[in-house]
This record gives structure tokens, C-alpha cells and sequence, in this order.
């Protein structure tokens, strides 16, 4: 046990970083944090070099981070609504009448204001068709029934 | 300070630099491209991600919310060679963040060019009056098209709304003068129709009154004749009954009644009361003769009487 400027600047630096997380949230200034608290909790224990303390230090932090993505963004709990920003993967399900008739497997449906291509059996302007699937640009659809 | 604490130094910052590229997080409502050694692999989704450091970084970050862009004012001519003002906005989002961040440089220049370009070709090909009443119209046609071309930057434009359309300040004022005309017109126009009809429906009242006049008078025309034809009809009986009269009795009779008329006329002649001068007819004889046929009459007539039953003596008839 010993209390040197060692010690208490890994203590400091361990407190500022959780602190600096609250200020500015990116869940990753905590894994710093928390890998500067293990070293001073390393460094009060035993005597080790500085140069270590520091290879310690960046290790530990890359450990951190990787177990966080490992373990935790698993149970992290989802998006309740995953389709957010996604305009297409929104239309999935959607019945909606034809545009344009579906010609060599391209036409065209309204919805809302915008105009989406769609992919899928040739069918003729005014059947309903739901949307199935997308490819972010494309919608693909199916007759209704 | 020893040469330890100075690499420590270094090992620290260069430590710190390299964890901060490698660990990312995208906020949501962007997307980043990921490239490796300046190529790109993948796109980053919104959250907390980890880079292998110095073999990858991140490229572009796209903003994936639907976004605003105004299309600054420009002169257009419709196809009648008029110069109107066009300004509007755009509404468009970005589905496919790679493409947007690599098939097209300077995404919003070549958005609003796009735009300005299809506004004037779709109101070139217009009428000044059908472009002001047509908005909706050229709204689709250059959605459409804009939609269309910018397909391949991984955009969607959802909507384009032109604001403002704007003639020149001399076309506003003489359409507002035709405007202004043409209902004058038609004011004029109802005015006259109504004093037309006003017209047409006092002469109607008055030709029926003349009609009802009309046949009022011949309805009396025709009464009065009825009354004449009675009256002829009632003398002819009377003359008829006189003259059966006659026929059966003495033509003497017939002198009875002239002679009263007679003498009735001359009352009434003296009785006038400003009448003192009788002038007599020329044939006062005749009237004095007839008096006398009625004096043979009388006696005719007593005789008649006097032969079948004899008077009666004087003192003991009733």
C-alpha cells in the first residue's frame, strides 16, 4: 500500500472520466474510466512500472469497450421502433392500389406523396398489392388474395 | 523526467487517439460509411460501434431524416412568352447512405439544379394561365422526374411544391382588370334581362285587360241583341193577340187604343208645365174621325147587346 502522486492521479483520472461520461454521453469515455480505476487499484496493490501502468491503462481499455460490445449491447434492450429512418422497411405489410401497371415486373405505387417503383408479378394499375419486401429503394409486392 | 515517463506519455496519448477512431457511435438519424484503407466496406446503422483502428475508418456521415431544401427564385417563360417568377421547396431523404455518400458530389447543388431545371421545362410547356391554375399538375411532373433521376444517389423525393408563381405587375393588373370587366359584364347583362322581362310582362298584363274589355263588350253586345230579339218577340205576340183580337171582334177596336195613346200624349203635352202652346198635327182630323169610329163602335156594340138581350129599363138595372 502506498499513496504517491501515482496512485492518486490513476484515482483522479478514473473519477474525471465518469464524470466527463455524465457531461458528455457516449457510453465510452465510462470504459475508460473504468480501466483507470483498475489500474489504480493495480498500481495501490503493487509496485509496477510506469510505462506498464500506462500499456495497462490503453489494454484494459480496449478490453472494456470490446466486452461492453460483447456483453452488454446483447441484452441492451431494442429499439420500439426499429424501422426509424428506414422510410421503405416502414411500407412492409402495407396494401396499397397500382399506380402504374406492373410491366416486365417494374411500375409504380403511391404513398403518401411519394412515388415508389415497384418489383413484382406484372398485375395491371389499380390492384391492390402488398408490399413484401425492400431493398431500401425498390419495393417488392404481391397481388392481395 | 526519464526516458520511461516520456514513452509512457506517448503511449498514452497515441493510446487514447487510436481508441477514439476505433470506437464510434452514430447517433440516430445518420448512417456512416466505413472505409477500409480509403474503400468503402460498409455503413455504420445508428449506435455504438468498434473500428479496427488504422486498417478502418469512417468516410462519409449522411443524414438519413427527411430533409428541406428551398429552391431560391428564378424567371421562367411559359410557352405564350410570359416571364413569371418560380420558387419552391423540396422535400427528400436519403434511404441509401453509401450511394449518396459516393455516386454524387455535392448532393444538394445537384438536387436543387435538378429541380430548377424540371420547373422550367414542365412550365415552358404551359400557358401562363394554365401554369397559375395548374400547380398540382407540375408539382407530379417534376416530382416524377426529379424522383426518377435521383434514384441512383439512393434519394427519395417525396414531395416538391412550388410556393409562389409569379406574373409580371402589368399582367397582374390587366388580369385583374379583365376580371373586374367581365363581371361588370355580367351585371350589365342581368340588368338588362331583368328589364326586358319586366317589359314583356306589363305588355302581357295589358293586352290580357284589353281581351277581357273586349269580350266584356261583346258579351253585353250580345245580351243587349237577346233583349231585343224578347222584346220584338213579346210585341209580336201582343200584335198577334190584338190582331186575333181583332180578327174574332171589330176592326173598330183597334181604334180603342190608338185613340187612348192619343189622348194620353195630349195629357202629357198639357200637363208640361212650360207648355202652353199646343201645336196640333195635321191630321187632328184623322184623330177626331177615329174618335168617331169609336162612337160607332159603342154603338155597334150596344146595338150587338141591345139584339141579343134587351137593355135593361132605365131605374131598375143594377
Amino acid at each position: 500500500m502506498r499513496w504517491d502522486w501515482q496512485v492518486v492521479g490513476w484515482a483522479a483520472l478514473a473519477l474525471v472520466l465518469i464524470a466527463a461520461e455524465t457531461l458528455a454521453p457516449g457510453a465510452f469515455l465510462l470504459w475508460l474510466g473504468l480501466a483507470a480505476a483498475a489500474v489504480f487499484v493495480v498500481v495501490l496493490l503493487f509496485d509496477v512500472p510506469l510505462l506498464a501502468q500506462v500499456a495497462l491503462f490503453v489494454v484494459l481499455s480496449f478490453i472494456s469497450i470490446q466486452v461492453y460490445r460483447r456483453w452488454f449491447r446483447d441484452r441492451a434492450r431494442a429499439s420500439d421502433k426499429p424501422t426509424l429512418n428506414r422510410r421503405a422497411d416502414a411500407l412492409v405489410g402495407q396494401v396499397v392500389p397500382l399506380e402504374r401497371a406492373i410491366v416486365q415486373g417494374r411500375g409504380r405505387v403511391q404513398i403518401a406523396d411519394a412515388y415508389w417503383d415497384v418489383a413484382g408479378p406484372d398485375l395491371a394499375a389499380g390492384t391492390p398489392v402488398r408490399v413484401v419486401a425492400t431493398d431500401g429503394m425498390t419495393l417488392t409486392v404481391e397481388a392481395v388474395g | 523526467m526519464t526516458l520511461g515517463s516520456l514513452l509512457a506519455a506517448v503511449l498514452l496519448f497515441a493510446g487514447v487517439i487510436v481508441l477514439f477512431k476505433a470506437v464510434r457511435m452514430v447517433p440516430q438519424g445518420y448512417e456512416w460509411t466505413v472505409e477500409a484503407f480509403g474503400k468503402y466496406t460498409h455503413t455504420l446503422t445508428p449506435g455504438l460501434h468498434f473500428l479496427v483502428p488504422i486498417y478502418q475508418g469512417v468516410g462519409r456521415k449522411i443524414n438519413m431524416m427527411e430533409q428541406v431544401l428551398e429552391v431560391p427564385s428564378q424567371d421562367v417563360i411559359t410557352k405564350d412568352n410570359a416571364v413569371v417568377k418560380v420558387d419552391g421547396i423540396v422535400f427528400f431523404q436519403v434511404l441509401d447512405a453509401a450511394k449518396a455518400a459516393y455516386e454524387v458530389a455535392q448532393l444538394e447543388v445537384a438536387i436543387l439544379n435538378l429541380v430548377m431545371t424540371n420547373i422550367r421545362t414542365a412550365i415552358g410547356s404551359m400557358d401562363l394561365d394554365e401554369s397559375l391554375s395548374k400547380r398540382d399538375e407540375i408539382n407530379t411532373k417534376v416530382l416524377l422526374a426529379v424522383d426518377a433521376a435521383t434514384h441512383p444517389w439512393g434519394l427519395k423525393v417525396n414531395r416538391i411544391e412550388l410556393k409562389d408563381i409569379q406574373p409580371p405587375r402589368d399582367l397582374v393588373d390587366s388580369m385583374a382588370r379583365q376580371m373586374k370587366a367581365e363581371r361588370e359584364k355580367r351585371a350589365n347583362i342581368l340588368e338588362a334581362e331583368g328589364f326586358r322581362q319586366a317589359a314583356i310582362l306589363k305588355a302581357e298584363g295589358e293586352k290580357q285587360s284589353v281581351i277581357l274589355e273586349a269580350e266584356g263588350s261583346k258579351e253585353a253586345a250580345f245580351r243587349a241583341a237577346e233583349a231585343r230579339e224578347r222584346l220584338a218577340q213579346a210585341e209580336a205576340k201582343a200584335t198577334e193577340l190584338v190582331s186575333t183580337a181583332i180578327a174574332q171582334g171589330n176592326v173598330q177596336a183597334i181604334n180603342y187604343f190608338v185613340a187612348q195613346k192619343y189622348i194620353e200624349a195630349f195629357k202629357a203635352l198639357a200637363e208640361a208645365p212650360n207648355q202652353k202652346f199646343v201645336m196640333m198635327p195635321m191630321e187632328s182630323a184623322g184623330v177626331i174621325g177615329s174618335l168617331a169610329g169609336i162612337a160607332e163602335l159603342a154603338k155597334e156594340s150596344m146595338a150587338g147587346q141591345a139584339a141579343k138581350n134587351p137593355p135593361p129599363l132605365p131605374g131598375r138595372g143594377a
